[in-house]
């Protein structure tokens, strides 16, 4: 186990998280780090693990293994910190009543006064006009407006770490920018957070650093900086069959040179910097012949592709 | 646990359903008031109905003290309506994921599981004394109390009230218990219900066996139906004292029970 102070600067360490449901792992063996003002993009496909993760190191759900770090304090003892604020899976209001009183519920749950005209300002903060929803119950609400007061519900806390699961759900393309900004700026105020979606170029906007989960393991994490470096360039190799591109796949990916190397329908694909000459080599060595050379520029969701078909 | 009750009291208070309930809990006692008015009237016009009256063949007695632990019977039909509300008012913490925020906010599943518990009983029990004191406020003008209000009566008054009292808080241990461990609003109301109905069923039978023996029988089955009875008898301590302890054993065992579940349990 590792030591619990190895950075005192993470605010979120999970050491080898894992989770299983009817016999079957939902997550395994997860590894994450986030540090203070971190904006830490959780990306991956549905099913794929992201709330299962973001339910335990919220205490929604308790490990099968392993542990986690908040703060530096191991998990029982850092639940009850009440540092942490967050949405999971969708926005938990009271929809009898309005945003003001969903607000106030929360102030009384997590044992913080706050005057009407300040509950007010949380609303404006978020974008919701306090003019126009007035006494209007939140069943009455859009889901956008939903989100906003979700969102509003959780920066109402003055919290260090904020996890949101999948918050631009639900939002028109107004609501996706409008949410971007209220999370830098709150980043900016000294708040981390951890985001979910499936949706990695709304990510690659807001986030610094990216966690890649599939089939419930942590694939990799890496700063964007480094993922659009990475996603920069990409080349194609073109096989004769598929069986001889897997074979091609497996030797570059052994050398461990390339960041990562996907094979489909006769074509290997090889994300990041790579140095053709290099490759050629390889696979003359290998004694695999190739049919075609491409250079292409990629996505960032042709990188997240390639890791995630691998 | 104070900030989590008053967030409990606090949604309860704004929701429709409590607004449903004290309108029942208003309205019930005023109705029976006017429905024994209207008894009254036939039996003084129907000459058969008076005579079987003289004879005690009708079991009803048109007194204030007797109508007091009739009503309580009635409140049997509160009775049944409580463990729905406190059912409803628990589930709907989980339905609209409010359970969550407070377990990410870091209250903790035990302070969570008691502050569902203490707000339904404390609802349940304010609405049931809110209702007896409609009907009391009712009845008395309309029939008179029936006997001399002396201090073994305020005793007994008091007695009916906290076994009551204690009832109602056992019903929001079978609710919460139940709601928080399947966390599944349908089936959390029909199995709070049957088992209360159930309770019910088992101490009228016992009941109906053996009459006699009802007070110390009944009293250790926790059921609305039992004030009744037990307010209907001569005050005795040891079927009191037996019942509370009866009552409050069954409310432990069955908050561990339901805590034990509860803390074991993912929310979803």
């Amino acid at each position: 186990m590792e030591n619990s102070l190895v950075n005192d600067n993470y605010v979120l360490r999970t050491v080898n998280l894992s989770k299983v449901y009817k016999k079957k792992y939902a997550v395994k063996d997860v590894n994450m780090h986030i540090e203070k003002g971190d904006i830490y993009g959780f990306v991956g496909e549905n099913g794929a693990g992201k709330t299962t993760v973001i339910r335990l190191v919220t205490g929604l759900a308790a490990p099968t293994e392993g542990t986690f770090y908040l703060f530096g304090e191991e998990k029982d003892k850092a639940l009850g910190r009440r540092r942490v604020a967050g949405i999971v899976e969708s926005v938990s209001l009271n929809k009898s009543m309005t945003a003001v009183e969903n607000l106030k519920y929360q102030c009384f749950i997590c044992g913080i006064t706050k005057s009407d005209e300040e509950l007010r300002e949380v609303l404006r903060e978020v974008g919701l006009d306090v003019d126009d929803i007035g006494s209007k119950k939140v069943r009455h609400f859009s889901l956008g407006m939903r989100q906003r007061l979700g969102i509003a519900t959780v920066i109402l806390q003055d919290p260090e770490f904020v996890l949101l699961d999948e918050p631009m759900n639900g939002l028109d393309p107004q609501g996706f920018i409008d949410m971007r900004e209220t999370i830098k700026r709150l980043n900016a105020r000294g708040i981390t957070f951890l985001i979910s979606s499936h949706i990695l170029s709304e990510l690659d906007k807001v986030c610094n650093k990216i966690g890649f989960i599939s089939k419930g393991q942590l694939t990799e994490e890496i700063l964007v900086s480094d993922l659009h470096r990475a996603a920069s360039a990409k080349v194609e190799l073109g096989f004769q069959s598929q069986e001889e591109a897997k074979a091609a796949q497996a030797v570059l990916a052994g050398v461990r040179i390339f960041r990562a190397v996907s094979a489909e329908n006769g074509v290997v694909r090889i994300f990041g910097d790579v140095d053709v000459n290099t490759v050629m080599e390889i696979l003359v060595a290998n004694r695999i012949r190739i049919t075609s050379i491409n250079m292409r520029e990629q996505s960032v969701e042709d990188y997240y592709l390639g890791k995630v078909r691998g | 646990m104070g900030k989590l009750l008053k967030a409990d009291l606090y949604r309860i208070f704004k929701s429709k359903l409590f607004l449903i309930a004290a309108l029942l809990a208003l309205v019930f006692p005023v109705l029976t008031v006017l429905l024994y008015f209207g008894l009254d009237k036939l039996i003084a016009a129907t000459s058969e109905l008076q005579s079987m009256m003289n004879m005690n063949m009708t079991g009803l007695n048109m007194t204030g003290q007797q109508l007091l632990s009739e009503q309580f019977v009635l409140s049997s039909n509160m009775g049944l309506i409580l463990p729905i509300f406190i059912t409803l008012f628990v589930a709907g913490d989980i339905s609209n994921g409010t359970l969550r925020n407070k377990i990410i906010a870091g209250r903790s599943r035990t302070a969570i599981y008691f502050s569902h518990l203490i707000t339904s009983g404390l609802t349940g029990a304010f609405l049931m004394v809110v209702s007896n004191l409609i009907f009391l406020a009712a009845v008395i003008p309309v029939f008179g109390y029936g006997v001399d209000i002396d201090k073994a009566e305020v005793l007994k008054l008091v007695y009916f009230y906290a076994t009551g009292g204690i009832t109602i808080f056992f019903g929001a241990s079978v609710s919460t218990m139940v709601t928080l461990s399947i966390k599944n609003t349908a089936p959390a109301v029909i199995i709070s219900a049957v088992v209360l109905m159930g309770l019910s069923l088992i101490g009228n039978g016992i009941h109906a066996v053996d009459p006699l023996d009802e007070n110390r029988l009944l009293c250790l089955i926790p059921t609305y139906t039992n004030t009744s009875f037990l307010a209907k008898g001569t005050f005795d301590l040891t079927s009191f004292l037996l019942g509370v302890v009866s009552y409050a054993v069954c409310i432990l065992v069955l908050t561990l029970a339901g805590l034990i579940v509860f803390k074991k349990s993912d929310i979803k």
